[in-house]
């Protein structure tokens, strides 16, 4: 591609940040309705039992309570809290209002009221009585024999096990000259977005029922309301105005948005319900917290001969995403490092009574990539490598496999640390742990990634895009992909302004009511570039041809001769008219109507990225303070290099605290949150942050995305944890082979390891 | 949601009627940083609540050698117009500026730890508590206020109206140790307060927050460095002996045992900046 382009690969700002940052930007709970009630739920204190009885005598006798439901007043229908992606896998076992509590917050009624006073009033009047049953809370314990049956299944396990293999591990074992097994645990982050969930439902007169929700999935969101509340699909409207982050949380439908919507039904009154932080903590969704025991061969040369795993996820009460991230998880350790192709891996999901763990940025890889890149480390001192050198020599590159089977297009991965190490100077400045001395030690740790953009071949992805022309010269695209904050409708008119040839700022992107734009299946997997980019580029490819033809006509030459370029038709560089005056009416008659749509069923393109993160622990209190973060991305084309380095920047920032500060910690006797709210559960904020380096490679352009581009939203979440755990070893000797690495376990490891307390 | 009345008296008069007439029924609440959450989220359910922002106790004053603080100063004025530099260290190691701009001096008695980061400044600072009930006025040692966890020497009809301190002679050091570097409760903080006259340790004052049931006095690591040189091996000492002193707990943000560790670690590098700066003078 030699022309030079106008819009892309220049830094954007957001074309909605003047909305946002002024405040003026209307979010879920921010629309009203005459005559609206409020809407609460009534939740379980309990991990888990049974409901045997609710009272609502006393809640429906208090004065402005319109309406309360109990499980035996709504839809049984089960069904999946994830409705995205719709794989055989997922298991549809979650109810509206549940007569078993499965979590401590699961929700067993519902209350609408006049305000939100009387609505949590209400609460304390519903009786409930429960039959306590037996609780587990991690994995080792539902596993047990004799452990309790949260969903009746063998084990608690959520579905078969997975398995993925290739090649012969024993042989590739009996090759190897050294072997390590070992274990690695990751935390259990909480997503965290600044926007509460909330929705407002209403039904109007021809009984359609239209719900402003937040959600990266408003299609998704209409099918299965439709599903359980028995309405056709165009009885069904789903609205989302601005989203104020979703992290992959809100891929998924929660109790709310149903009882909402019943609580409409049944009070003929619009309904809204906007979740407490605190219930966002406890009744929406965390990362798995994962276990993988990882085995590897490596032979003296470096040569990794076999790999084996058994990865095993913690779901929390529902299955919600359990089966899709731990068959990511398990698929994606068969690339980003060589082995010979041999390889054994296993993935379970399984039930516990823990809050339900979900899709969450990075998507069942983090971990995997965690346990496979501190592992890489520990096999370079092993065998007495260089940990770069020994990442160099095993890095996938151009014809290894992929996740999804494919072969790889290029050695992004090796560049990626090629570039990194120069920017670090690494080979002059890494040293082994054993010469770090003194109070504060300073460490250098690589962390790596891969990720695909779109969930392909796991989901049929598609998505639409229609382009529609004004006869002023300004366009409207229409998109059902939700931008849940990342920059993705700025990318998104950026790539219809480059392919129309017009300026920026005659695109309009019209996006989020699903009786308006056509059909997307969401905003997950780093694909909204990817996948819907491509549908609009072809929808504006399309509208641009005709534009084309029009001006051939009018000005009687070959359509072929021309061009577009800021708004203007040119042949041979000469402007002959402007886009306005080739689509304005003439003569009272109306302008001949422009539109174009396409469709886009998209494969898979992988990105690429190397962390080197630099630490510096404090032996006296086991604090580990990251100092500095070089960060390569290898992406194909940076449409808005401005929304990249965000989105990298993002991503580092909430891994530097899923690796040192943030865990949802439960109570290890009645499984509730400790720190569900933000006092006690710490994100990093500014002065917490390093200096941050990002560095975009263009080395790899996909041949089938706009112009080359590729996914970067979840990835520079999935290198920080092992580039941080591994600096931390080259800080201080003490290998965390799990996260977060709190001061407190650092300090307890440096103890063991023969650090004496000083005061 | 219980709340049934609220009351903001104009005066300190009129909040002592309010406090007599309904005791220990009438929740009393100054910036309502810690009471209303707990409100919010069920925890307390009061049917009567008092406010005390227009009661006038929010009066900053110095007179004869003493600070006098009224009790609903807020943190931010404490921050920006407070004489003694120890007490403008520790509002702003307390909480973010939002919760300053409400929370009071005199609700950070009340703060259940790891809250209190002012509490313990003051308990290094001598300070005395003035509790004024429909019997009139009662000066406490701050030393003495506290009881246990959450309980105090206060009467249902008394309220905590002033905290009155010496000016500080000597040198003072406060360092707040917690996860991140702003915005965060403490594993330990450390409030230290020493006179040192030719070359020896005339007065200590060693207090400490979040590692027990309230701010904490270290009596026998004061009395370990009173009489001492201040040196490398006094405050080791005295550091270790108040990890003895304390009693700390877990909870999200550590553990007990990792607070206890953390005590002798912080109280050192709270003494060291005294004894540098002795050095340096
Ligand atoms: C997000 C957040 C972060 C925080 N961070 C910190 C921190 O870093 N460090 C820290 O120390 N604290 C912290 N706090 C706790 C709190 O904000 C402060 O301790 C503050 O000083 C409390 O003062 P207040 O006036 O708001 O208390 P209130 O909530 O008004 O009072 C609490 C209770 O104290 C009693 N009370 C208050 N004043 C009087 C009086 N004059 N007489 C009698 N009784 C009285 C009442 O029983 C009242 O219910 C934080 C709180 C929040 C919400």
């Amino acid at each position: 591609m030699s022309r030079g382009f106008s819009t892309i690969g220049v830094g954007h700002p957001r074309i909605d940040a003047i909305e946002k940052v002024t405040g003026k930007a209307r979010y879920a709970a921010d629309f009203s309705l005459p005559g609206m009630l409020y809407g609460k739920i009534k939740r379980s204190p309990h991990a888990h039992a049974r409901v045997l009885s609710i009272d609502a005598e006393k809640a429906l006798a208090l004065e402005g309570v319109k309406a309360v439901l109990t499980p035996w007043d709504v839809p049984r229908v089960l069904h999946t809290g994830a409705p995205a992606p719709r794989l055989g896998s997922l298991r549809a076992d979650q109810l509206v209002l549940t007569d078993v509590a499965r979590f401590v917050g699961d929700g067993v009624a519902a209350v609408a009221a006049t305000t939100e006073e009387i609505a949590e009033a209400a609460l304390d009047l519903i009786e409930v009585q429960y039959e306590i049953l037996p609780a587990v809370f991690t994995v080792e314990e539902a596993r047990r024999p004799g452990a309790p049956l949260i969903h009746g299944t063998e084990g608690n396990l959520v579905m078969p096990p997975i398995i993925v293999q290739a090649g012969d591990v024993e042989a590739g074992f009996a090759e190897a000259d050294l072997v390590l097994e070992a274990t690695y645990h990751t935390g259990r982050p909480s997503h965290c977005y600044m926007e509460p969930n909330a929705c407002l439902c209403y039904f109007d007169e021809s009984g359609t029922l239209t719900i402003w929700a937040s959600t990266q999935c408003a299609f998704m969101v209409r099918g299965i309301l439709s599903e359980v509340l028995g309405l056709p699909l165009h009885k069904v409207r789903v609205v989302v105005k601005h989203m104020g982050g979703g992290f992959g949380a809100k891929q998924d439908l929660y109790q709310h948005e149903f009882v909402c919507a019943l609580l409409a039904r049944r009070t003929g009154r619009p309904v809204k319900m906007v979740y407490s932080r605190k219930e966002v903590f406890m009744a929406t969704k965390t990362r798995h917290p994962v276990s993988i025991t990882l085995k590897q061969g490596v032979k003296r040369d470096g040569t990794i001969t076999a790999r084996q795993a058994l990865y095993v996820s913690n779901t929390g009460g529902y299955a919600s995403h359990g089966p899709g991230i731990t068959a990511v998880g398990t698929i994606d350790m068969t690339s980003l490092y060589r082995c010979n192709e041999n390889w054994r891996l296993e993935g379970r999901s399984v039930y516990t009574n823990a809050p339900i763990a979900g899709a969450f940025r990075g998507y069942g890889a983090v971990q995997s990539f965690f346990a496979l890149d501190v592992q890489m480390d520990e096999l370079a001192e092993m065998v007495g490598m260089n940990p770069l050198d020994f990442r160099l020599k095993n890095a996938v590159g151009e014809g290894d496999p992929s996740p999804s089977g494919h072969r790889l297009r290029a050695d992004a991965l090796a560049a990626c640390l090629r570039r990194g190490a120069e920017e670090v100077r690494w080979h002059e400045r890494w040293q082994p742990p054993e010469v770090k001395t003194g109070r504060v030690r300073w460490g250098l740790g690589i962390g790596t990634e891969m990720h695909s953009s779109g969930a392909y071949p796991d989901i049929k992805e598609q998505s639409n895009a229609i382009l529609k022309m004004n006869e002023d010269g300004t366009v409207q695209l229409l998109t059902g992909a939700a931008d849940l904050g990342t920059g993705a409708h700025t990318v998104l008119a950026q790539i219809a302004a480059e392919e129309l040839g017009m300026p920026l700022a005659n695109i309009r992107v019209v996006s989020g009511d699903t009786d308006m734009v056509p059909f997307d299946i969401g905003a997950y997997a780093s694909r909204t570039t990817y996948v819907a980019g491509s549908a609009v580029q072809r929808a504006a490819a399309e509208l641009r041809q005709r534009l084309l033809a029009l001006a051939g006509e009018k000005l009687g030459c070959e359509a072929t001769t021309l061009e577009i370029r800021d708004g203007e038709i040119r042949r041979q560089g000469q402007v002959l008219l402007s886009v306005a005056e080739l689509v304005r009416g003439e003569g009272g008659r109306p302008a001949v109507a422009l539109m174009a749509q396409a469709t886009y069923e998209a494969k898979v393109a992988y990105s690429f990225a190397a962390h080197f993160a630099e630490v510096e622990v404090d032996t006296e209190t086991g604090m580990v303070r990251v100092t500095k973060v070089v960060a390569v991305h290898e992406i194909g084309k940076a449409i808005n290099p401005l929304g990249v380095e965000g989105q990298i920047e993002g991503g580092i920032q909430q891994g530097i605290g899923h690796s040192l500060t943030e865990d949802l910690v439960l109570d290890p006797e009645t499984g509730a949150p400790l720190n569900a709210g933000f006092v006690d559960y710490k994100m990093p904020l500014a002065p917490d942050m390093p200096e941050i380096r990002v560095i975009i490679l263009e080395e790899a352009p996909d041949p089938d995305s706009p112009f080359g581009a590729k996914g970067v939203g979840e990835d520079p979440i999935m290198a920080i944890g092992p580039a941080i755990a591994n600096a931390v070893y080259n800080a201080t000797g003490v290998r965390f082979r799990e996260l977060p690495i709190t001061p407190d376990k650092l300090l307890a490891r440096l103890r063991e390891q023969g650090e004496t307390d000083t005061a | 949601m219980s709340v049934q009345n609220y009351y903001l008296p104009e005066s300190l008069g009129e909040a002592l009627e309010l406090l007599a007439r309904y005791g220990p029924d009438l929740l009393v609440i100054a910036g309502g940083t810690v009471a209303m959450p707990l409100i919010n989220e069920g925890v307390s359910t009061p049917v009567q609540v008092m406010g005390l922002r227009r009661t006038g106790l929010d009066e900053m004053a110095r007179s004869n050698g003493n600070v006098k603080i009224g009790a609903t100063t807020t943190l931010t004025r404490l921050l920006e117009e407070s004489p003694v530099p120890l007490l403008r260290t520790a509002a702003r190691n307390t909480a973010a500026w939002t919760i300053r701009n409400m929370g009071t001096v005199g609700g950070n008695l009340f703060s259940p730890p790891p809250a209190g980061d002012v509490a313990v400044a003051l308990l290094a600072l001598d300070a005395e508590v003035t509790l004024t009930g429909s019997g009139g006025e009662r000066v406490v040692p701050l030393a003495r206020f506290w009881t246990g966890f959450m309980t105090n020497v206060m009467q249902a009809d008394e309220l905590v109206t002033a905290i009155t301190l010496p000016v500080p002679t000597g040198k003072t050091a406060y360092i707040k140790y917690g996860r991140k570097q702003a915005h965060t409760p403490a594993v330990v903080t450390v409030a230290a307060h020493l006179v040192v006259e030719g070359g020896r340790v005339q007065q200590a004052r060693l207090a400490l927050g979040a590692v027990g049931p309230h701010p904490l006095r270290c009596p026998q690591a004061e009395a370990v460095l009173t009489g001492s040189e201040l040196s490398e091996d006094a405050i080791t000492e005295a550091a270790q002996t108040a990890a003895g002193e304390c009693d700390p707990f877990t909870d999200a943000i550590a553990s007990e045992w990792y607070r206890r560790k953390m005590v002798p670690v912080y109280v050192a590098r709270a003494l060291r900046q005294i004894a540098q700066e002795e050095a340096a003078s």
